[in-house]
């Protein structure tokens, strides 16, 4: 590495080689000061006497960290912006870039304090991110000679982050404006409420707004029936379609309709399992066996697909050798196949639970949408018996935009509270989140097991 | 040895069932909606889509119009991203991409309904009205959903590219970039085709993230203004189905429309089948002059 690279860190940025990038730095560092304002205030604001005198120790820690947050951005963008112009040199347009993204940064936290926030923070991961790249390509030689060039690189680069950046920012963002309202009670408690739209408000008291235990173990519990049902099927199906089949006409015939199944949008097999388990035929009502087998026609494809993969990336030198020792073929997938390609199935099963954990309108439809008042959970036996709402995360968290948009005409206490239930929303909405995030991480690392197995790495 | 095979065929008959089970709810679902819907469709399609219970063209535009705003604003970050993770990103970013791509694939539709409604549609409001519910916050809803699909499948694509075709216009001089832009994306173009439309029957039968940003329903004329308030068929029947009472009219136009969006969606799936049969035939006839 050339020692030169090494030297030239921020204070050789500084001193500044060329005029422009002492113009671009200065004017970064204007910006950076320009974001930090809010935060610089804010935290004036609570060290000054009064603020020490009101706030008790974790408030003032809540707000240092605050206002800490609030400056972080200005570190942020001036870190993006020094890394971008030292590997890129592109200069003029880039500063003004920043600087325009420095005001929007401001003009933001004025109007939404938390969006101003996620922006930071994102501006932060970016950052990282950055560095994390340049350390290693540092060295290396620059080959992309023209202006236009690197701009569609730095373009391409933007939107590979975009992806990152979207799943963090709406993380952090929830985090965010959840922070408030998660507490033990809340994780905890078993009473829910919720309301119908725009109807009825008296599910939602002032004092209390009940937990969301009784949400989330609603959620685990149909997706866990949905399994059920979905997995063996699903599981029968991926064997049959890997192993059995030969190729013609009726297995793309299957395959086909694998595929219109997974295309079906979830409204209509909503409607359809309204239409036959919850009033027509079968008139359970709302239910969990309902509300389960309309979700298990959702997951299936999902399950078949990758249970198939994972069979098909069984080397076929198992089998050969299961053969070989005169082992039939069933005997051959469930002993040798099978135990192989079980991280893989396990992998579909878990994907099919954070899907079946993150669906809505299915569950609306089937297994319950508005009751009205506070409840307490079902016991056990009233949750698997007919016409029994299963309370879920999902539709809780739905009923707050459209108490929202049906609430625009109501009373100012009305409308309070209608606003207090949408802040919890986004506290359930954080629950969900985390859970699904578990459930999908466990998925990923089965995965990563069965490939690391599989290539024997 | 003859019950071992009795077995075999036992276990092999079971698992030809469990193949079939999928065959089968695709009939029950189609077929319930037309026993229940079939008046209404047959209706729509004999003296137009304006007649009837329902006016169900606006509903129908309107969906496509949503759809296909946010499958272009997914388009336009997801493809780039697909093309730096394909070929500009070292490993170490794409083994983070690439899993974020998986997570927010699947992830809960609501949240992000939620958070469009959140970020835009009453931060939009502060400008004058109460809650600005518009198509244009439905397209950047639906641009963030199809994202992750259009990128992961794209980018699949483009790595299934041979590296014969890259080295061969790299040693004619062409430099990386005019190398992703002449080759390789002229190469991968079915596959991302293939993307871009399953993302777009997605899109169409997307119902949360929608539901969340739209408001509730109102009579709206077609009009292609991204700023006016808009309509879907998801929302249609997504708010109509506890409205109406069991067997009136209104509750059995939802089963037609749930039709209508059926064959909108089966469309769009069948075009994606026969681009990836013509792509199969293309790379056999490649092999074979090989």
């Amino acid at each position: 590495m050339n020692p030169r690279l090494r030297i030239s860190g921020i204070f050789g940025y500084f001193k500044g080689k060329r005029k422009e990038n002492l113009l671009i730095g200065s004017l970064l560092f204007i910006s950076g000061i320009i974001a930090s304002s809010p935060g610089v205030i804010h935290l004036f604001n609570c060290l000054s006497s009064d603020g020490f005198a009101i706030s008790t120790f974790n408030t003032l820690i809540a707000d240092t960290t605050y206002s800490l947050l609030l400056i972080l951005p200005s570190f942020a963008l001036f870190s993006v912006g020094y890394v971008l112009c030292e590997s890129h040199s592109l200069g003029w347009k880039l500063s003004i870039t920043i600087c325009g993204v420095a005001v929007l940064l401001v003009v933001v936290n004025y109007l939404n304090v938390e969006l101003g926030l996620t922006i930071g923070v994102l501006c932060g991961l970016a950052a990282t991110l950055e560095i994390l790249n340049r350390k290693k390509t540092a060295g290396r030689l620059k080959d992309s000679p023209t202006i236009t060039e690197n701009l569609a690189k730095f373009g391409l680069r933007l939107s590979g982050l975009a992806c990152i950046c979207i799943l963090v920012g709406m993380l952090v963002y929830v985090a965010i404006r959840a922070s408030p309202y998660i507490s033990w009670d809340f994780l905890t408690n078993t009473n829910w409420s919720w309301t119908t739209a725009g109807k009825v408000l008296s599910g939602i008291s002032s004092s209390s707004m009940g937990g969301v235990l009784g949400f989330a173990i609603g959620s685990l519990l149909l997706a866990g029936f949905c399994e059920l049902i979905a997995f063996p099927l699903g599981l029968g199906a991926a064997i049959y379609l890997a192993e059995y089949s030969s190729q013609n006409k009726l297995t793309s015939i299957v395959r086909f309709f694998i595929e219109t199944l997974a295309g079906i949008p979830s409204v209509i097999i909503g409607l359809v399992g309204y239409a036959v388990f919850v009033v027509g035929a079968a008139h359970w009502g709302t239910s969990l066996a309902g509300g389960g087998l309309s979700l298990a026609f959702m997951i299936l494809p999902w399950n078949i697909r990758i249970a198939e993969e994972s069979i098909k990336s069984v080397p076929a030198s198992y089998r050969e050798a299961s053969f070989a020792l005169g082992a039939t073929q069933w005997q051959t997938v469930r002993k040798a196949v099978l135990l192989a390609a079980l991280p893989g199935i396990i992998t579909g099963v878990l994907l099919g639970v954070g899907a079946a954990l993150g669906e809505t309108i299915v569950v609306a439809m089937t297994a319950g949408d508005a009751p009205t008042g506070p409840q307490v959970l079902p016991s056990l036996f009233q949750i698997f018996s007919f016409h029994q709402i299963i309370p879920t995360l999902t539709v809780f968290i739905w009923r707050a935009p459209i108490l929202l948009s049906f609430s625009t005409s109501a009373s100012s206490s009305t409308t309070n509270l209608v606003f207090k239930y949408y802040s919890v929303a986004l506290a359930g909405s954080f629950v969900l989140i985390v859970m699904y995030l578990v459930i999908c991480a466990a998925a990923l690392v089965a995965r990563n097991y069965l490939s690391k197995k599989l290539t024997g790495k | 040895m003859n019950s071992k095979l009795f077995k075999e065929n036992f276990v092999k008959a079971i698992l030809f069932l469990c193949a079939l089970s999928s065959i089968g709810i695709v009939f029950f679902i189609v077929f319930y909606m037309i026993y229940l819907g079939y008046p209404i469709i047959i209706n729509w399609f004999a003296y137009g889509f304006e007649s009837g219970v329902l006016n169900i063209l606006p509903y129908m535009f309107d969906s496509l119009y949503l759809a296909l705003g946010g499958t272009i604003l997914g388009i336009a970050i997801g493809i780039p991203c697909a093309i730096y993770l394909a070929e500009f990103a070292d490993m170490r970013l794409r083994n983070m991409v690439k899993p974020t791509l998986e997570v927010l694939n699947g992830f809960p539709s609501v949240i992000i309904g939620l958070l469009g409604f959140t970020l835009f549609v009453t931060q939009l409001g502060r400008f004058g009205l109460h809650a600005f519910y518009c198509t244009l916050v439905g397209w950047i809803v639906l641009g963030v959903m199809s994202l992750p699909l259009i990128a992961s499948v794209s980018e699949d694509s483009l790595r299934a590219v041979p590296q014969d075709l890259r080295e061969a216009s790299l040693g004619l001089g062409a430099t990386k970039w005019q190398t992703t832009i002449g080759v390789l994306i002229p190469s991968a173009f079915s596959g991302i085709l293939t993307a871009v439309l399953l993302a777009f029957a997605n899109a169409i039968g997307e119902t949360m993230a929608v539901l969340a940003v739209i408001g509730i329903l109102v009579p709206a004329p077609i009009t292609l203004n991204p700023l006016s308030q808009t309509n879907s068929i998801t929302a249609l029947i997504a708010y109509g189905y506890q409205e109406t009472s069991v067997g009136s009219a209104r509750y059995l136009a939802l089963f037609a429309a749930g039709f209508i969006l059926f064959i909108m969606t089966a469309l769009t799936n069948l075009a994606v089948r026969a681009i990836a049969a013509r792509r199969n035939r293309m790379v056999s006839v490649r092999t074979n002059r090989a």
